[in-house]
């Protein structure tokens, strides 16, 4: 009876031993299992974090070369078009004076001065139109506003087509990096609607809200989507309005008809 | 409520929720990729062994002993489907040669501990496996939320539950040979946890549904 007593009394003290011990090696084993998990778990977030810190730098660094090649783009324009307005466009004014006064000095007939006369003037006024177009100093002297408006008054009077400018609310200053961009796709969007759409009439639209939208639309022939565009003016604007962080979709009602939307943040 | 009336209960429960991982691997059962169809192998096998031995042939040790050897065949078979990688493939038919020579070495030549010794080599060798495949989750590492991704959630389950019993399948024999009675807890600690493992991989079958559901409404649309 007494041995069978001490039986009990051991064989309780092992499993309480073993239970002591179960439960230590246990939690440690599950520790070890659920610190490998974690790992794993906190390995991908920081994995993912780093891809996305990388995509992210990818984008800036890619909008800063963007943005380099449109700034760069802009002041070869602004070059050119001060060595066609003070170099080519004095010279030719100078031919002309002095044509005049030799006209009036030498025994020239009029009639043989007067289509030099002609021709030069016309070549003045291109020389002017191409140094106009190259550098809009209307934008740099009073603003997007009233430089979109010109440009269309100057299509319209240049062009057969009928184009109408209209502006909702207050024009707001933006910066003249930003403006030229702006500028610039409003620019293609004419040009491309007369040069390649053909198109009769063209409105302009503006509306000066929490942000800027132009919307250009045209009665032209119109683009099918499916057709990839031969030219670089679609990727330009695209590029612009990516530079200036907007939107820019371009919709075509095929056979006719353009309608392109600009958005632009304003701050 | 006595202890044997808890493991009792703890052995229907993860009769139970074998049955739920049958049903989350086997619905679409044509469409799931390999590694589920597997999983739905493992809950039917564990379903019929479950069966077999409490109401069958009760208290079969060998029979419980064939479900431990089928157990690692079959979990190993799964992470052999989800491993790309030679390496990785190469170490897990190196790792079942050597259990399946290890098993039945067992029976011939130590068979006083060979209900320990086969479990404990299961047990090493699915936390090898399953500590594998994290490594090389950790090269291979899938675009989508990690929580969403049914073999992470299955590797997870493998590496806690075997690393949870491997105490208990080391000390198996010590149990049942020094302990005897009074150990039903720690057959009912075992089987609860089985069925929070179970309920785990029945969790990664449903992720795995979804996924099928989602990529066939996509395709209607």
């Amino acid at each position: 009876m007494r041995l069978l007593c001490i039986l009990v009394v051991v064989e309780q003290q092992a499993l309480s031993d073993f239970t002591v011990l179960f439960i230590f090696a246990t939690s440690g084993m599950l520790i070890l299992a659920g610190g490998i998990v974690f790992f794993v778990l906190f390995y991908k977030k920081r994995m993912l974090e780093a891809r996305l810190r990388e995509q992210h730098m990818e984008v800036t660094y890619q909008q800063k070369m963007m943005e380099a090649a449109l700034e760069s783009q802009e002041s070869e324009r602004k070059r050119v078009a001060a060595d066609l307005h003070d170099g080519v466009g004095a010279m030719l004014s100078a031919i002309r004076m002095n044509l005049s006064t030799l006209a009036r000095t030498e025994s020239v007939s009029t009639e043989t001065v007067q289509p030099v006369k002609t021709m030069l003037d016309e070549t003045i006024e291109s020389v002017r139109k191409i140094s106009r177009d190259l550098l809009p100093s209307t934008l740099e002297k009073f603003g997007l506003s009233v430089a979109l408006k010109e440009m269309c008054e100057r299509f319209q009077s240049l062009t057969e087509a009928g184009i109408t400018f209209n502006e909702e609310g207050e024009a707001m200053a933006m910066e003249k990096s930003r403006e030229i961009l702006v500028f610039r796709i409003v620019q293609e969007l004419i040009n491309n609607a007369l040069k390649h759409a053909q198109a009769t009439a063209i409105a302009v639209r503006v509306n000066w809200g929490e942000q800027l939208e132009i919307v250009v639309t045209d009665d032209g022939k119109g683009f099918s989507p499916d057709i990839q565009p031969k030219g670089l003016g679609l990727f330009n604007m695209q590029n612009r309005a990516r530079v200036l962080h907007g939107t820019f979709n371009i919709t075509s009602n095929n056979p006719s008809g353009t309608k392109a939307t600009l958005t632009v943040p304003l701050t | 409520m006595t202890k044997l009336d808890v493991l009792i209960l703890s052995v229907y429960f993860q009769w139970f929720v074998s049955l739920a991982v049958i049903l989350s691997c086997g619905l679409n059962y044509y469409k799931r990729p390999r590694y589920v169809k597997v999983l739905f192998f493992y809950g039917i096998t564990s379903f019929i062994f479950s069966t077999l031995t409490h109401y069958v042939i009760s208290r079969d040790n060998y029979l419980i002993n064939a479900y431990v050897f089928l157990e690692t065949l079959i979990l190993s078979s799964l992470y052999y489907q989800v491993g790309n990688s030679v390496l990785f493939r190469r170490m897990i038919i190196v790792g079942v040669i050597s259990y399946v020579i290890f098993y039945s070495s067992a029976y011939l030549y130590f068979p006083t501990y060979v209900f320990s010794a086969i479990r404990v080599g299961r047990d090493l060798l699915l936390i090898l496996f399953s500590v594998s495949y994290f490594i090389y989750l950790l090269y291979q590492l899938p675009e989508e939320d990690l929580l969403k991704f049914p073999m992470f959630w299955i590797n997870t389950a493998v590496i806690c539950f075997f690393s949870g019993i491997f105490v208990l399948s080391y000390f198996r024999d010590y149990i049942v040979l020094v302990l005897k009675d009074d150990t039903a807890g720690f057959w009912a600690f075992r089987n609860f946890y089985g069925t929070a493992y179970w309920l785990v991989l029945a969790y990664a079958g449903w992720l795995n549904l979804q996924s099928i559901r989602a990529q066939k409404s996509d395709l209607s649309h």
